[in-house]
């Protein structure tokens, strides 16, 4: 038995076409699922520890227990392949190449929910890639995986793939909802959650691309299993997308709790140019950074919780000495300055008050109070909003003003003489 | 008058809407569309989309304007996109978009004098490992140096 579940399908050449998924033993975990009772699904992936590959961690088993049981009631099921955090592109690589796992995980969590339609959600730029979505669904359909009773069980199933227009708060859920609507992609308040009133009012499943690609193999090896692989409430294997000042940039799939340092130093070669290593963020831009001393630790979601971090999508983005924290700050205050969606005050004022902050310090304008209300203005964003976005922010800025503060200081006083 | 929603678009937006519970998502479906086949978003797709949908043109234009995808008037024939975020920015990203102003004369969401070129600084586009990378069309490329960004100028027609 294999442990990992990506790697081994990824370096089979043409697997993204059925008949090669097949050949590997493709959809014989969903013809098991078939036979197996619908509980005992939903139980297995409970067991599996499977946390939530998009940035919360949620365990996936509890959120499945939160829709509503049986055929009565539509339902839908939304995939979120909308892969906007910067640094992040692991679903790029299951989406590309393995699509039918993906797939095979959709129909697999469908069957156990009563869910008959299913949409992908995948954002704007991969346009490309949701070619390689709509060409697989049409060949799952042609051999009777998709469409009406499935492999001659009484169970249906639609995916529907939509396409994102550019904005990185429809990766939030209920902002991901609304525009699924055709609407301005603005978060909803909560709750109701989308498993009560979710999309179009019904009760609603949302998970990301890595975490609906592991149920097939929760399926074929067990929940315990995948539980296995990882640490004791992080089961499975993760999808590290590595970037940045090292030398293998890429993806590595490696154990849930697989330590910082190793996956810097062993898997990606250390830091390019043989540099000292700077900081590193281990989640996407939206987790707080961690400086060189703080990398000795297991990348999982309870582990990065304690060290005042988060592991979000696993997009590890390492920085050398040669790079600047000013500039680091400067881009993600911009990056966070265009991507508010405008309806928190606190966001949509603070992204800008801060904004304005950074670019003096950039600029050599900075003052002697710079920092400080940097810090402040973050904390004052902090649990003010409606979604995550606005913790985002905070977090991200307020931490890296906090450990960079001398570095901070020292270019306000230098360059502002 | 021709219309922007020509019968072979207006007939896929309505197969379209078949597949939402409410037709209205069907929406950002047909921006695409057009936006596919006119190269941008003109004011008379949105009076013949508010037909269509029923919605209002204000409401269309709070959509329009919500997604930075859509555009409002047209780009170079080519629209080279380049990512501003961290990652790409801290390996070159810069340079590009220096050496695109500098030696094209393009500036953000200018277009060039001969309509083949245009910039647009886009958020990170999910290709980090190829950083610096940059987007024409469907395609990605990287990792990129000013030379190799212009064999790519080069090689568009």
């Amino acid at each position: 038995m294999s442990d990992k579940i990506f790697e081994p399908l990824f370096k089979v050449k043409n697997i993204n076409r059925i008949d090669m998924y097949e050949a590997k033993n493709g959809y014989s975990s969903l013809v098991k699922a078939l036979s197996m009772d619908k509980e005992e699904i939903i139980e297995e992936v409970k067991k599996a520890n499977l946390r939530g590959r998009g940035g919360a961690g949620f365990p996936a088993g509890v959120k499945w227990g939160f829709m509503p049981k049986g055929k009565k009631s539509t339902k839908y099921l939304v995939v979120n392949a909308d892969e906007g955090e910067p640094g992040t592109f692991k679903d790029k690589y299951i989406i590309s190449k393995t699509p039918h796992l993906l797939i095979e995980g959709i129909i697999i969590t469908a069957y156990a929910l009563d869910i008959k339609k299913a949409y992908i959600y995948i954002r704007a730029e991969y346009e490309k890639y949701a070619k390689i979505l709509e060409k697989a669904i049409s060949e799952a359909k042609e051999r009777g995986y998709l469409g009406k009773n499935i492999l001659g069980k009484n169970f249906s199933l639609d995916i529907v793939v939509y396409r994102g227009a550019g904005a990185y708060v429809c990766g939030e859920e209920t902002a991901l909802l609304e525009s699924l609507e055709g609407k301005r992609g603005q978060p909803r308040i909560k709750p109701p959650f989308p498993a009560q009133k979710g999309l179009f009012g019904k009760p609603t499943l949302i998970n990301n691309v890595e975490t609906i690609a592991c149920i097939p193999s929760i399926i074929k090896n067990g929940g315990f299993w995948f539980a296995s692989l990882g640490t004791q409430k992080n089961g499975g294997t993760k999808l590290f997308a590595v970037s940045g000042k090292v030398k293998k940039p890429g993806i590595y799939e490696l154990p849930m709790g697989t330590s910082l340092k190793d996956i810097i130093y062993k898997y990606a070669g250390g830091i390019l140019n043989d540099r000292e290593l700077k900081a590193v963020i281990p989640g996407g831009i939206s987790a707080p950074i961690l400086k060189a001393d703080e990398i000795d630790i297991p990348m999982d979601n309870d582990s990065l919780m304690k060290a005042g971090s988060m592991l979000g999508s696993g997009a590890v983005m390492v920085f050398s000495e040669e790079d600047r924290i000013i500039d680091i700050m400067k881009v993600a205050i911009d990056f966070y300055h265009h991507e508010s969606c405008g309806q928190c005050t606190p966001c949509r004022m603070g992204t800008n008050v801060i904004q304005k902050i950074v670019y003096r310090i950039y600029e050599g304008k900075g003052k002697k109070d710079d920092i400080e209300h940097i810090i402040s203005v973050s904390n004052s964003i902090k649990g003010r909003t409606l979604c995550p976005f606005g913790d985002a922010v905070s977090m991200c800025i307020c931490t890296m003003a906090e450990k960079f503060r001398d570095e901070l200081e020292k270019e306000v006083e230098e360059r502002s003489q | 008058m021709k219309k922007v929603i020509t019968k072979e678009i207006e007939g896929k937006i309505r197969k379209k809407m078949k597949q939402f519970e409410d037709k209205r998502s069907a929406l950002l479906p047909a921006l695409h569309m057009v936006q596919n086949s006119v190269g941008y978003v003109p004011d008379e797709a949105i009076d013949e989309l508010s037909e269509l949908f029923s919605i209002s043109k204000a409401d269309i234009e709070g959509v329009l304007s919500f997604y930075k995808f859509f555009r409002r008037k047209p780009l170079g024939k080519y629209n080279i996109e380049v990512c501003r975020n961290v990652v790409c920015y801290l390996k070159g990203g810069k340079e590009l978009i220096d050496y695109l102003k500098e030696k094209h004369k393009l500036e953000p969401g200018g277009v060039s004098e001969d309509g083949k070129l245009s910039l647009s600084l886009v958020e990170c586009i999910g290709q980090c490992e190829i950083a610096p990378a940059i987007k024409v069309g469907e395609d990605f490329y990287g990792p990129l140096t000013p030379e190799l960004l212009e064999n790519i100028i080069k090689g568009l027609k």
